[in-house]
């Protein structure tokens, strides 16, 4: 409020031609004049809702609203505004569903894991070596799911896309489970009822597809993970987006 | 990389009372805590060195961090008793 008052009587004490001997702190009001005659131009553009208030709401002359930072990039950080819009978005589903979770009970009784008496373990009276395998690549934009024999035979193919789904329908979860309904449907209908899964990639379907599969009709005996997981990063990735 | 591994042995997770979402989260929880899904997302796009280095500088002082408190826990959670349940 008084940094203003103080810029108002300058600039109607000064007159039009500028002196040379005017003092220090007057030559800065009258630069100070000149930026915010520029920023007042910009300011429908620049001006976050809540960016600090350097006047006190009183004011009746229509100047610009002046930030604290001059230089944009510096503005846009500390923008909350768009910090805000950026949290409200949805979040990302990766289908890593528990990633996070510490309370996911186990019971170290149950054998939940494999061990070296697994391959020759019966299940609905057929040895898990000799179990059909149905393999899913869930990728951020699409849901790719195969079945195939034990000896890795593929038999049928289905995604998203060819369930109906297009573009970027295809990178979700609703996707992914009726893609998992309809190959369940067709695996049981060629005698595949009792199947291992195998999951890679994180994506939006990579929970989803198995979910389709038991809704389907399927018997889900066990799930692997099969994420290709490079500690070198060759061949070298694409440079990061700049959003 | 991942194809080096035991096929159907490593990474493998029975389906119990046919509770896959359970399932789900058991893998995804010991993947997550072992750190491969992070290693997975840092490969997506390249990271720069000097972004690899800010990283590993912050995971070295973090850890740090996280020794000096949980010493710090264990010895204010200290306690004169006696042990309740002796033998366990």
């Amino acid at each position: 409020m008084a940094l203003k008052n103080l810029a108002r009587r300058a600039f109607w004490s000064l007159s039009s031609s500028f002196s040379r001997h005017s003092s220090g702190l007057d030559a800065r009001i009258i630069s100070n004049r000149i930026s915010v005659n520029w920023l007042s131009s910009q300011s429908d553009k620049w001006w976050p809702k809540n960016q600090l208030n350097l006047d006190n709401g009183t004011s009746t002359v229509d100047h610009a609203r002046r930030h604290f930072q001059t230089c944009a990039t510096r503005l846009k950080k500390g923008d909350l505004s768009r910090a805000q819009m950026v949290a409200s978005m949805p979040k990302l589903d990766e289908g890593t569903q528990g990633e996070k979770l510490f309370d996911v009970p186990y019971d170290e009784q149950t054998n939940q894991f494999p061990d070296e008496g697994t391959p020759n373990r019966l299940f609905d009276g057929i040895r898990f070596a000799d179990l059909p395998i149905c393999d899913i690549n869930a990728t951020p934009n699409n849901t790719i799911m195969t079945l195939s024999n034990s000896a890795g035979c593929v038999k049928i193919i289905h995604s998203c896309g060819r369930e109906g789904f297009k573009n970027t329908r295809e990178g979700t979860n609703i996707a992914a489970q009726a893609t998992g309904i309809t190959l369940a449907t067709r695996g049981i209908g060629i005698g595949m009822k009792t199947v291992r899964v195998t999951v890679a990639g994180l994506g939006p379907g990579r929970m989803a597809a198995i979910k389709g599969l038991t809704m389907g009709g399927m018997n889900v005996v066990s799930i692997t993970d099969k994420t290709p997981v490079p500690w070198v990063a060759h061949p070298r990735p694409k440079k990061r987006r700049k959003l | 990389m991942m194809g080096q591994h035991a096929k159907f042995i490593a990474r493998t997770v029975f389906v119990q009372n046919n509770d896959i979402e359970q399932a789900c989260r058991v893998i995804n929880r010991i993947m997550g805590s072992e750190g491969w899904f992070d290693q997975f997302r840092r490969t997506r796009r390249y990271e720069k060195p000097y972004m690899a280095r800010r990283r590993i500088n912050f995971e070295k002082c973090k850890a740090i961090y996280n020794e000096d408190m949980n010493r710090k826990i264990q010895f204010v959670l200290r306690a004169n008793r006696v042990d309740p349940f002796p033998g366990c």
